[in-house]
């Protein structure tokens, strides 16, 4: 899930096939970006505002807009390229990219942001499918790991294109060179209006990458040292498209500090996915 | 590549009968006379040529020559009763021969450069497969075990090598010199070999020298701010992640990676005695302060911050002050404080990517995120290919005392360059 106070553009949950849509409309509201599942975990669909209800510091809200669907993607790719990762892991992070962006909708964006102890742009995000292939077929992995500055970096690039982001992180897990504080990363992952799918090998599991996931209202994968990545990058984006966009204007609650976010969908066995609050 | 210490790993055969070890010392004490320090020369390469067994095989003979200490040293005292009488007749001989006596402490000294050359110049680390026996308890004296470095390289485990011996030899020439001459000729050395090890992310061998240097030059200012530096690294990420997710063979341990938080206590302690004796270091109280930062002091590591950007003028010690202050601000919540503390580190390295990706993070913090996306892309921009490791001190910053290597160990082997002499 994600939330975030935005000086947001209405418009554009409601233009699905817009590629450089016109935003004229600004309110002071909240995005929270929610997955619905069932008993046994497969996404719940079909589901409309009246199925929502919400509480922003305790405060019931009124639900404005529910999207499923409609609003294109911007998928962020931030791959540790650290000395790590050389080989045949990769291999797999070209071939699993490539298969990931041929999934994309005509109007979804990627980008790429690659990190060994310095974090680069290789793609900005854009509709050109070819130029993470390129960036990845040409990068050699090289030097230390900047895991949190990289994803700090991914979460701010994120936001600066208005849409869904979805950011999925790939590393080894060991970060050896950041500067900044995984708290403070975490700090702005719950002020951010990106989610984060954190990607890395069994037994090098960081806490730090399960909380990104759990401020963001992501989710954490791990995968085996030598396991195809393409099965795990689909899983995610099929995910990321199932989730519902509500946004709110809250009411009743102060703007700044920190609001607890509680949703949940009026269906029995309906299980909700969504960050835990934001920043105001 | 990074080298961590394990314990007495690899059991090594017992050291066969010395053929004549007399003759080899008196080889010894020519290459040591003969050597030109820093070069790598024929005397030089007599020694280095010797394998693991010869060294440990020359040891006590070495040591006793040089009349090294034996209190609070059980295992030299242990090595030395292992030699015969007229092994020792033979090698007080050779000390009258050699007219060693009255200029003991200078050819100590001499010797100390010279294995220190043997381990930098000469000896390459024999690497070794991962050991697959666990030590026994206790380490049994009648069969030696070397010590065995494990080497990393971005968080992965690279080999094994065994420990260079020549550090022994050094330290065992440094622990020899009359204590009237330590602050002149032990604690420079200590200083000095301590910065190589930073520069080399040599963690394995640091240990042990800091180990030493605590007991033989306690209160020197510039060998306390390097095993702080030391002390800092054991703390950061790079070596905790390292430590909490590698798997060793079983029954083995990393020795001397505790918590960070064990670490950056030592360290603040290290650098609050140095500042103690020399209150002008500027280094040393930079340092303080991110330590104090580090353990969620930031309130108290600020002042720190603001005199060391008061007392120096080298840019980089200015970055890191105001790098650091913006860090402390923001995690103080104080966004603004922390954005302008982040721009002033720009304005001395405007390419750095530590300081561009901080801002950016207070300027999200402070809610502005078009701002934050721009500051981030100024550095997300800049073409791999083009980026040089001097835009970013950041990434230097474990390395420690290693930015004054090259002088410290010029300043070591100056006396010696001329084997004349």
């Amino acid at each position: 899930m994600r939330a975030g106070i935005a000086t947001l553009v209405v418009a554009a949950w409601s233009s699905a096939a817009s590629i450089q849509p016109s935003f004229s409309t600004r309110v002071e509201g909240v995005r929270v970006d929610v997955l619905v599942t069932d008993s046994s975990r497969k996404p719940v669909r079909g589901l409309t505002a009246a199925d929502f209800s919400i509480r922003d510091n305790g405060v019931p809200q009124q639900v404005d807009v529910v999207s499923f669907g409609e609003v294109p993607l911007n998928v962020g790719l931030a791959f540790d390229l650290s000395e790590s990762v050389a080989g045949a892991r990769l291999d797999q992070l070209r071939s699993a990219s490539k298969s990931l962006t041929s999934e994309l909708l005509i109007a979804d964006q990627s980008g790429l942001i690659t990190f060994d102890e310095a974090v680069s742009l290789r793609c900005p995000l854009s509709l050109d499918r070819s130029c993470v292939d390129r960036a990845l077929t040409a990068a050699e992995p090289t030097g230390e790991t900047a895991l949190v500055d990289g994803i700090l970096a991914g979460l701010i690039a994120g936001e600066s294109d208005v849409g869904r982001s979805l950011l999925m992180v790939f590393s080894d897990g060991l970060d050896t060179a950041s500067f900044l504080e995984p708290e403070r990363v975490l700090d702005i992952g719950r002020r951010s209006d990106v989610v984060a799918y954190p990607i890395t090998t069994k037994g090098a599991r960081p806490k730090f990458l399960e909380d990104l996931a759990d401020v963001t209202g992501g989710r954490l994968h791990e995968v085996d040292r030598d396991q195809d990545l393409s099965s795990t990058f689909k899983a995610i984006l099929d995910e990321f498209r199932q989730r519902y966009l509500i946004t709110y204007t809250p009411k009743g609650v102060q703007k700044s500090g920190w609001h607890k976010l509680e949703v949940r969908v009026n269906r029995s066995g309906g299980r909700v996915k969504a960050r835990p609050g934001y920043q105001g | 590549m990074r080298a961590i210490a394990l314990a007495f790993l690899f059991a090594t055969a017992a050291p066969p009968p010395p053929g004549d070890p007399i003759v080899v010392l008196r080889q010894w004490i020519d290459a040591v006379e003969a050597h030109a320090a820093g070069t790598v020369d024929a005397p030089l390469e007599r020694v280095t040529a010797w394998s693991y067994t010869d060294y440990e095989r020359m040891r006590p003979y070495v040591e006793a020559l040089v009349e090294a200490p034996t209190d609070h040293n059980r295992a030299r005292a242990t090595r030395l009763s292992r030699l015969e009488a007229p092994e020792r007749t033979a090698i007080s001989d050779l000390r009258d021969a050699y007219l060693l006596t009255p200029r003991f402490d200078i050819f100590r000294h001499r010797a100390a450069v010279f294995h220190t050359d043997a381990a930098i110049l000469g000896v390459t680390p024999l690497i070794v497969d991962a050991p697959l026996e666990p030590a026994p308890q206790g380490f049994d004296r009648a069969h030696p075990r070397q010590r065995v470095d494990v080497r990393t390289a971005d968080g992965r485990v690279e080999n094994f090598a065994l420990a260079n011996p020549n550090w022994d030899y050094a330290r065992d020439m440094l622990d020899a010199v009359s204590p009237a001459r330590r602050n002149a000729i032990v604690a420079p050395w200590y200083r000095a070999i301590g910065a190589y090890f930073a520069s080399r992310d040599n963690l394995a061998d640091a240990l042990r020298h800091f180990e030493q240097a605590h007991a033989i030059v306690p209160d020197d200012p510039g060998v306390l701010f390097g095993e702080a530096c030391f002390q800092e690294t054991l703390g950061s990420p790079a070596v905790q992640n390292f430590a909490s997710v590698t798997i060793l063979p079983n029954g083995f341990t990393l020795v001397g990676v505790a918590s960070p938080q064990t670490h950056f206590r030592r360290a603040e302690t290290l650098l609050t005695r140095a500042l103690s004796a020399q209150p002008d270091f500027v280094d040393a109280r930079l340092r303080l302060g991110r330590v104090l930062a580090a353990q969620h002091q930031y309130e108290k590591s600020l002042p720190h911050f603001s005199r060391v950007i008061a007392e120096t003028r080298d840019p980089v010690l200015t970055y890191y002050a105001h790098l650091f202050a913006a860090d402390a601000s923001l995690a103080l919540d104080r966004a603004s404080e922390a954005r302008a503390s982040y721009e002033r580190a720009l304005a001395t390295h405007p390419n750095a990517q530590a300081a561009r990706i901080g801002l950016a993070a207070a300027l999200r913090a402070g809610g502005d995120r078009a701002a934050a996306v721009d500051a981030v892309m100024a550095t997300l921009t800049i073409p791999p290919q083009t980026r040089d490791s001097d835009d970013e001190p950041w990434w230097e910053y474990y390395k420690g005392d290693a930015a004054n290597v090259e002088r410290l160990l010029q300043e070591l082997r100056a006396p010696f360059s001329d084997p004349a002499k």
